[in-house]
Parts: C-alpha cells; sequence; structure tokens
C-alpha cells in the first residue's frame, strides 16, 4: 500500500499497532477477532527482534518467584494456551508443535536441589491448582529418555509445562494478519501525534491514521512513548540458542534449557547476558551453553550443532510487563514485557478488551506509573502523574 | 584435551590458493599452518594436486589435513573441529581465508530428485561411483567445470547422452582463442569438445526453460526449449547439475569482511592483494570469484607477498617485484574470466516450484508467499520460512534466497542483502564446543 491508498482508505483504522512481533501481532489478532479494522507497522529487517530470541516454553513451574500480580498473570496465560493454540491452528491451519506433555527442571548437586523444593513448595501454598513433583535419576532417565549427567541430583516434573515453536506461531498470525487485516512490513514510525478524535503516525511512507495507537516496539517502545507520558523503563537482555541438525527422537519432554522440535533438531538456550544492545553471538557463551547441555546429558556429545543465534530480550525494570494507557492521550498505549510468548493468550484476550474499552485495565499493578519517573515531553517536563 | 596450534600465519583451505600462498610465505621465513577440512590437500585440483602440496611442504609450511574450522572465538582465535572429533584452538597473528568456491545450484524444477545431484558432488563420490550403471546420463547448466565433467565422464568410458548448456557456444570466443595467451586452456576446451563428439555425447547451446520430471520421485526425462525455441526431450536415468562457482563467503562473513553483489554474485570486498578491512586478515583464491586453479595460485602468491610485506619479511620493493609475474598472470586469467562471462546466459526468473533450500525443503514459492505475507526481507525469511538455517546455514541457498526476495519485491540483491552472519560456521559436535566451554578460550 502507498501513503496514498493510506490516505485514500477513506476512514482512518481503528487501530495501529507499531510493532509486529509477538506482542504486537498478539494483540493484533485478537483485535481483528472483536471486529477491528486493524494496521499493524512492522521495522527493518535488520531491526531488533526480541520475539527471535524466544525459547518457546510456556512454563508453569517456578515461575512465582516475582510474587504479586506477576505470578497470577503468568498462571491466567498459562492456563489460557491449549485453547489459544487449537484456536489459532483452526483459523490458519498452522502446526505450531505445542505440546503439553509437562516439563522437566534439572537439578546440579543437592543444594540446587534443596532450593528447588523449597521454591516449589511456596509456590503450591499460593496456587492450589499447581501440579508437581519430584524425580529420581531413575525417573528423570524414563520421563525424559536420556540418562542424566552424575552431576545430576533430581528433578522436578510438571505436567501442566508446555513448549511451542515461537517462529511458527509468528508465522501464523503474520500469515493471519496479512489477510485479515493489512500488515505492512519495513516500515518505521517516526512520531505519532494526536489528528482530531485520534492519532496521525508519520512513516517514511506517509502518515498512517487511526482511532487509537498501540506501541509494541520492544526496547524501541520508549522513543516513541516517552513523549507521549508513558514510562518504558526496559533495558536489553541477551539470549543466545543453539540447534542441532535433525536427530532422532532423543528429548521426549522439555528440560530446563534443552527441547527437541517436531522436525527432529534440538534446541539449546537459553543464555541471559547483560551487555547493552549488543546482539551478536558470544562463543564464550556458546561454548558454556554447549558444557552445560553434555554435562545435563552426556549422551548429546554426539548431536552436531549446525547453527545459533543472539537476540535481545526486553526485561522491564521491576520484571513485570509494562501496560500502559498515556495519562495526557487517551487512546495511545504501550504494551511491553518480558515473555511476550507466554502472554500472547492475554495480549490477545484481556488485554485486546482494555484496548478497545470494553472493560477496565485487567491488572493496575503494572501501569507505567508505579515507576515514577520524570519524562521529557515534546512541550514540557511533566511527571507520570500517580 | 585441546590440541592447541600456535603459529604467525594461518591459512584455512588447502586448495591452489592456500598451497600456492603456504608455499611462498613459508619460503621467506614466517611460520605458516595450513588447516584444511578434507582428507588431503588439493582442493578440486587432480593432476597437480601432488605438485602444490609437495613445494608447499617442502618450503616448511606445516599442513594438517581433516581441520574443520567452525569459530571464531570472542578475541579472534581459530575454533574446530580435528580428525576424530578433537577439539582444536588456532592462534596466529595473521589469518589468510582461501575456502574456494561452492557450486551454485543449477535452480529448475525437480532438481532434488533422486538421481539427480551437482556436478561437483558426483566427482567427489568417484563420479562413475555415483551414476547408475546403465541409463542415458545428461548433464545441465553452464560453465567450464560443466564440459569438463562432460569430457571426464567420457574418459572414464561412460559417456554422457548430451548436455544442454544455457549459454552461447565457445566458438562466440572467436578462433583467435587458440594462438592467444589463452591458447592451452582453449586448445584443451576444443580437445574435449572433439572428445565429447567421438564419444557420441551431443552438446546443446542455448537450452532454456529446462526441468526435470521424476515418476515416484526419480528423475526420469529431462524438459526443454532449444536455441531455435523448438521444445525439446530427453530420458534420463541420471542428471548431473551445475551452473558455475560462487565465492564461499561464509567463513570471511563470520570475519565481517563486508560483500557485494556484483549482478550475479556476492563477492567480498577486498584489495588487489587480497586484503580487507579486518585486521591482519586476507583473503585469496576463488573466494575473490572463482577463476580457475590458475588465477587461484597467482592470488595466493600475492597475498603471501603481501603479507610478507607487511610483517616485515620482505621490503615493499621486493614483494612488489616477486608479485610481478603472478599480477600478470592473474591479469591474464581475469582477462579469459570476462571472456567467459560473455558466454553465460542467466535467467533470472526461478520458477516457484524449485527447491531453493534443500536442507529444509524451501521453494521459491514459498519465499514468495514469505516477502507478501510481511516478510520480505532476508532475515525474516529466514525466520519465516526456515530458508538457511539447516545444516549448511545457507552455504548453498543464501544467494538464491536472495534472487528469489529480489524478484518479488523488486529490490536489487544489494538492497536486500543476505541473513545476518551466525556462528557455528561448519556443524560440529556438541561435545567439541562443550570441550572449549570447559577451560574458557
Amino acid at each position: 500500500m502507498t501513503s496514498e491508498q493510506f490516505h485514500l482508505t477513506g476512514k482512518a483504522f481503528d487501530f495501529a499497532i507499531v510493532g509486529g512481533g509477538i506482542i504486537g501481532s498478539a494483540i493484533a489478532y485478537g483485535l481483528v477477532k472483536k471486529g477491528a479494522r486493524v494496521v499493524i507497522l512492522d521495522g527493518e529487517d535488520g531491526d531488533l527482534r526480541s520475539s527471535t530470541g524466544s525459547f518457546g516454553l510456556i512454563w508453569v513451574q517456578g515461575k512465582s518467584d516475582v510474587g504479586g500480580p506477576m505470578a497470577e498473570w503468568r498462571r491466567r496465560a498459562a492456563r489460557l494456551w491449549n485453547t489459544f493454540a487449537q484456536t489459532l491452528t483452526d483459523d490458519t491451519g498452522a502446526a505450531l508443535g505445542w505440546q503439553n506433555k509437562g516439563g522437566v527442571h534439572l537439578c546440579l548437586g543437592d543444594e540446587e536441589l534443596d532450593t528447588r523444593q523449597a521454591l516449589l513448595a511456596r509456590q503450591a501454598a499460593q496456587d492450589p491448582d499447581f501440579q508437581y513433583e519430584f524425580l529420581s535419576r531413575t525417573d528423570i532417565a524414563r520421563a525424559v529418555g536420556l540418562t542424566p549427567g552424575l552431576r545430576v541430583t533430581g528433578a522436578s516434573y510438571c505436567p501442566q509445562d508446555g513448549c511451542v515453536d515461537p517462529l511458527a506461531v509468528l508465522r501464523a498470525l503474520r500469515c493471519w494478519l496479512t489477510r485479515k487485516a493489512v500488515f505492512r512490513a519495513c516500515v518505521s514510525v517516526d512520531d505519532i501525534s494526536p489528528d482530531g478524535s485520534g492519532y496521525c503516525l508519520s512513516t517514511m511512507e506517509g502518515p498512517v491514521r487511526a482511532g487509537r495507537v498501540v506501541i509494541a516496539a520492544g526496547l524501541d517502545s520508549g522513543r516513541l512513548a516517552e513523549p507521549l507520558g508513558i514510562a518504558v523503563p526496559v533495558r536489553p537482555v541477551r539470549g543466545q540458542m543453539l540447534i542441532t541438525e535433525r536427530m532422532q527422537a532423543t528429548l521426549r519432554l522439555p528440560v530446563s534449557g534443552l527441547q527437541q522440535r517436531p522436525d527432529g533438531a534440538i534446541l539449546i538456550g537459553e543464555s541471559h547476558e547483560q551487555c547493552g544492545l549488543d546482539d551478536t553471538q558470544s562463543m564464550a557463551v556458546m561454548t558454556r551453553q554447549a558444557t552445560r547441555a553434555t554435562a545435563l546429558f552426556p549422551q548429546l556429545a554426539k548431536a552436531r550443532v549446525v547453527g545459533g543465534w543472539a537476540a535481545l530480550r526486553v526485561v522491564p525494570r521491576d520484571g513485570q510487563p509494562i501496560y500502559s494507557e498515556s495519562p495526557g492521550h487517551s487512546g495511545v498505549f504501550t504494551i511491553t514485557c518480558h515473555g511476550g510468548l507466554s502472554m500472547a493468550t492475554l495480549h490477545a484476550g484481556a488485554i485486546a478488551d482494555w484496548i478497545s474499552g470494553d472493560i477496565p485495565h485487567p491488572e493496575p499493578a503494572f501501569c507505567s506509573t508505579r515507576f515514577r519517573q520524570t519524562l521529557r515531553t515534546n512541550t514540557s517536563v511533566v511527571e507520570a502523574h500517580s | 584435551m585441546i590440541e592447541r596450534l600456535t603459529t604467525q600465519l594461518v591459512i584455512v583451505g588447502a586448495g591452489p590458493a592456500g598451497l600456492a600462498a603456504a608455499n611462498e610465505a613459508s619460503r621467506h621465513g614466517l611460520a605458516t599452518l595450513l588447516v584444511d577440512d578434507q582428507p588431503q590437500p588439493g582442493g578440486r585440483l587432480h593432476k597437480r594436486r601432488a605438485g602444490l602440496t609437495c613445494a608447499a611442504g617442502k618450503s616448511g609450511a606445516e599442513i594438517r589435513s581433516g581441520i574443520s574450522v567452525f569459530g571464531i572465538s570472542d578475541r579472534g582465535s581459530l575454533l574446530a573441529e580435528g580428525p576424530k572429533g578433537c577439539p582444536v584452538l588456532i592462534e596466529s597473528d595473521i589469518t589468510l581465508l582461501a575456502p574456494g568456491a561452492v557450486e551454485r545450484p543449477f535452480l529448475i524444477p525437480g532438481g532434488t530428485l533422486k538421481n539427480v545431484m551437482s556436478a561437483s558432488i558426483a566427482r567427489r563420490r568417484g563420479l562413475i561411483d555415483a551414476l547408475p550403471e546403465q541409463g542415458p546420463v545428461i548433464l545441465a547448466g553452464h560453465g567450464p567445470y560443466l564440459l569438463a565433467t562432460a569430457a571426464r565422464l567420457a574418459a572414464l568410458g561412460r559417456p554422457a547422452t548430451a548436455v544442454l548448456d544455457t549459454g552461447r557456444p565457445l566458438r562466440f570466443l572467436g578462433g583467435r582463442m587458440l594462438i592467444g595467451p589463452h591458447r592451452e586452456k582453449a586448445r584443451r576446451a576444443l580437445y574435449w569438445m572433439l572428445t565429447l563428439h567421438r564419444h557420441g555425447t551431443r552438446y546443446h547451446h542455448g537450452c532454456t526453460n529446462l526441468h526435470i520430471e521424476g515418476r515416484n520421485g526419480v528423475a526420469h526425462r529431462l524438459q526443454w526449449v532449444d536455441a531455435a525455441g523448438r521444445p525439446q526431450d530427453i530420458a534420463a536415468a541420471a542428471v548431473l547439475l551445475h551452473d558455475g562457482l560462487d565465492p564461499d563467503i561464509t567463513l570471511p562473513r563470520a570475519f565481517e569482511v563486508p560483500v557485494h553483489w556484483n549482478g550475479q554474485v556476492f563477492l567480498p570486498e577486498t584489495d588487489p592483494n587480497g586484503g580487507t578491512p579486518t585486521d591482519s586478515l586476507w583473503l585469496a583464491g576463488s573466494v575473490q570469484g572463482a577463476l580457475g586453479p590458475d588465477a587461484s595460485i597467482a592470488r595466493g602468491h600475492l597475498a603471501a607477498l603481501d603479507i610478507c610485506a607487511r610483517s616485515g619479511r620482505l621490503s615493499y620493493d621486493e614483494a612488489m617485484n616477486r608479485a610481478d609475474p603472478w599480477r600478470r598472470m592473474l591479469t591474464r586469467e581475469e582477462d579469459l574470466g570476462r571472456r567467459l562471462a560473455s558466454l553465460a546466459i542467466h535467467e533470472q526468473t526461478i520458477h516457484k516450484d524449485v527447491v531453493v533450500c534443500p536442507c529444509q525443503g524451501v521453494t521459491a514459492g514459498m519465499l514468495h508467499a514469505a516477502a507478501r505475507k510481511g516478510s520480505p526481507g532476508p532475515n525474516m525469511a529466514q525466520a519465516a520460512t526456515g530458508c538457511a538455517t539447516g545444516a549448511c546455514q545457507g552455504r548453498r541457498c543464501a544467494s538464491a534466497m536472495c534472487r528469489v526476495l529480489s524478484a518479488a519485491t523488486h529490490q536489487d540483491c544489494e538492497e536486500i542483502g543476505l541473513p545476518r552472519p551466525r556462528q557455528p560456521v561448519r556443524p560440529v559436535a556438541l561435545g567439541v564446543l562443550a570441550a572449549f566451554g570447559q577451560t574458557g578460550s
């Protein structure tokens, strides 16, 4: 679509979504299903893309350490995955590699095992629906299909854990959105400004008009959101992954940092490095990942690694999502979080409902007003008011 | 556990360029290590393999075969997998990459059927051994290697039934070729054509719209349109494809050497001596553009002399004097390269059914669809289709992917570019990678 066509579509779009990653796409999916006219403006081919750094685990166990509303939000999101995966497959015909047979977290040494037991006991106390059990070395071999390394003392298994192919999910959403909405790749948004009762986004392909705007641009969200009064204190954390050639069935279940994809390739991840905006691979990290994988399962030493990649993930300052509407510009939203894949169910659901104005904010604790940051807007310095 | 090799100059790739460079550098006193992933040095050479290897060895260079360089450490050392899966760490002051060329896949429908393979792979398997015992063998594509392979088949007593060349006939180069500076090669080419004629191999030029038809997944017939525009077909029991040789830029790109599209292929950015913008890194040989073994040998010598001059082993004047004959040889080969390039007729469109990425089964049609559905760039198309994420990591298909995206988006290949380079650049056993993680390289 040329800029004239953007103009000539007559009515502006109901929603413009900046960012076509897993967060933007899931929100768009939800909004389109509610009957809205949506345009998604995705960035350049070389832009930072956190979605490619997702390992694909929809994990329930051990995810309550942050506590408070985050734990409950995660639980809600994970519980909806079965339905979400089914619906998305029905809508798109795409195979998502969604598996919900449970997941295993290995512990090395006795101390790790004790810590893990305490952690999961606390989680069970908070969440009566949470199921788990601890596995001995023999149990691990039986459940996973490989003998664990000598340093492995035990593992926790949760039948509610699942995993999915993150690129397959993104691909399915994107395909569907190019049919049901307007999906424009390689369109950078320079600026968002009020325009009548809605907003005008200036892009290199001309102006785009929409009633409401959702900024879901990951690490780039602050650039557009902060001038409009939404604080987005996030930092990049690099995650690296390795992938092997296709192999015969080896890992029956996803194990902490290891999973076998439906096509047989084994994915090894996921590292966490603080290195600013550097999204290049570090060989030192790759070799450490390999060391860890072979310590967990020595039989994997013969697997041939054919590739690897790195991506910068988004981590908000306090680890909790940022779901905020601009205080001075109603109808402009910023949605960013860590673990956008797990949250996709709620982004397409409750968040889309809130953005549409159908329900109040589903979790006010996630507003960015909690940061009480001084922001500079285009015209003056304003306090992000409480 | 890790074998540590330390040297002043490491040369990766023991083809004609690597061997020539090792010979030259060693001769001037530079401690030189030449590593190659094949069981023996020589690259694609046959008759001249032994001579060049011997010369390099005699000059004092250490030659190690069976070593596959898969990555670069954060400090710039080379990480490799040695024979029997041993981890090898190579530390050197200067690096010369001579990885050679990869065969350009001839992208026609039916190219991945059984009994269809690249000429290069067939030759590696012993040529005759790779073919069925009986039945018509057809060669298709373009390039000197195609003619050479057909001639070899005839010499081995299993002549091909036909060669379908997409380019113009050799006579377009002119009769003067037989007496000019390229007379040796021209005479050899003529000899090959006569050999083919004698053995009954029909040679067709100007072939277009080729496609291979299969029955039960096995190729059995080739169809094409001849130079006069008439549809033709021929039965085939085996098909060998070859469409030229492209620089293998995977390792140079891992070293962040920039590449540019010259209209047909991505070439790395080097100065006339193979020097690159990256410090202490040179390239030599077919990686600078495939012009045959003589050009590679010349380039190997030129790079080595430049390295010796820069590291003080030779004065610049002496290096230039010694470089003179090699520069003349290279100029001559570049001239021949230009003439041969004029014979090529490049069909730009790739049919939708063609498998562009054999590792992951991605067709041109899938890439077109991805480009239309929000993934028009190389990194996004790679994520969307899985193209170039398999065992070869794009070595065979990244350029083709670029061409397809270029056609789909009406943008030049230079603008589209290639997906970001990734490590490991070669498959490596997880255990070998882990060995480096234990000691911390």
